[in-house]
């Protein structure tokens, strides 16, 4: 059913990548790359043209993914969501202002995330959360 | 100038002279206090600063524990997937999710006193909201719906009890949720929070079958149960689980209900 849409994780903690890419493998999408820090996602957005990007906020090496946020919200190709633990009111706000599908909190709810993806696949409007 | 003249313009300089020396005594008084008070008031400042910045950096390391604690709470829920999902067995993976669910409710205390104000108190009902939406969305959306009501003043509670009231409701709803409804059928959960001032009361309820005669609920023989008897002792409160026609006729359904004191902490 969701075959068709590749995701790119772009997630520092290992455990928690790997639980994402089951998770979603397990619910029919296709994880098409997964980077601990910005180089890596740059890189496999290049390369391998996901349709949607899953990003942590704190990523390796002080990398930010609102950074992330922000070139995708420019280019405006590939819809994104964020996966953050942080949610303190600034980094909320500043990464709502990227206009992610999505800001969902850790620790993620399995069925919240693939309830966002499965709307956003079908076409249904999701307002941000 | 007679004598009389002269006496009384050197009494009168005289006194001058004592008003004088007077007044020129309370200038410098008044100046050494108007300095002293200059350099307490620079010394309370002072401490001030300190105490503002002190406070800053607990607030900052508090906050950066709670993060800690939350983000070590989903590696540990990770872990529990990743293992849940190399099993075939159904039996195994509902007995990891349970616990996934239960770690969930603890996690989400630590992002609720992350951003309580003062980074010690919950507010129960916004808890119970945000633990109901995850509860909710796992299977039973459509054809069950729950509704959480409460009291005003609202509770507000410290992590001693936060944990342990997380994981009762976590426990109680999940209970509804699974058992309440069978073969597919549909209801509402009511929970329900009270705040008395010096007792607490959570009751959920459900409006379906209610539960068997010969069910031993009372005893907790499932870990569930169990642990909502254990924690509600640990909170010096009274649990019981019963049908809601006991409590008024013809009512459909059954009730738990946890009773509690809220100690001077709380």
């Amino acid at each position: 059913m969701h075959e068709s849409m590749s995701i790119l994780i772009v997630e520092d903690e290992r455990l928690i990548s790997m639980m994402l890419c089951r998770l979603l493998e397990t619910a029919g999408f296709a994880v098409c790359g997964v980077a601990p820090n910005l180089l890596e996602a740059y890189d496999i957005l290049e390369n391998r043209s996901p349709d949607f990007v899953l990003i942590d906020i704190h990523l390796e090496g002080d990398d930010n993914g609102i950074v992330l946020g922000r070139r995708l919200r420019k280019e405006a190709k590939t819809p994104f969501a964020y996966v953050s633990a942080y949610s303190d009111r600034s980094t909320y706000d500043a990464a709502m202002e990227t206009k992610p599908v999505a800001f969902l909190q850790k620790p993620i709810s399995p069925q919240a995330l693939k309830t966002i993806l499965n709307e956003y696949h079908n076409g249904l409007h999701h307002t941000p959360r | 100038m007679d004598s009389q003249n002269v006496e009384t313009i050197l009494d009168t300089l005289n006194d001058l002279s004592t008003v004088l020396s007077l007044v020129l005594r309370n200038a410098f008084l008044y100046q050494n206090l108007e300095q002293e008070v200059r350099k307490r008031t620079r010394e309370l400042e002072d401490k001030n600063l300190v105490l503002a910045k002190t406070l800053r950096e607990r607030e900052l390391m508090l906050k950066e524990i709670h993060h800690r604690v939350k983000n070590n709470l989903q590696i540990i829920n990770s872990l529990l997937y990743l293992q849940a999902s190399t099993s075939n067995d159904q039996r195994v993976q509902e007995a990891l999710e349970k616990g996934q669910n239960r770690i969930h409710s603890m996690a989400l205390v630590h992002e609720e006193l992350y951003h309580s104000e003062d980074l010690e108190r919950i507010d129960i009902l916004g808890y119970t909201k945000k633990l109901c939406q995850n509860l909710e969305s796992i299977e039973y959306g459509e054809r069950i719906t729950i509704r959480i009501e409460g009291t005003e003043p609202g509770l507000l509670l410290p992590i001693t009890y936060s944990v342990s009231i997380g994981i009762i409701l976590n426990e109680l709803i999940t209970n509804a949720l699974k058992h309440a409804y069978p073969q597919g059928t549909g209801g509402s959960i009511i929970v329900r929070i009270e705040n008395t001032g010096q007792n607490a009361t959570i009751t959920v309820a459900d409006d379906g079958p209610g539960i068997a005669e010969d069910l031993d609920i009372a005893q907790g023989r499932t870990l569930g149960l169990s642990l909502v008897h254990n924690l509600a002792q640990q909170i010096h409160g009274s649990f019981r689980i019963q049908n809601r026609s006991e409590l008024e006729a013809g009512r459909q359904g059954s009730i738990a209900t946890l009773a509690f004191p809220l100690g001077d902490d709380a």
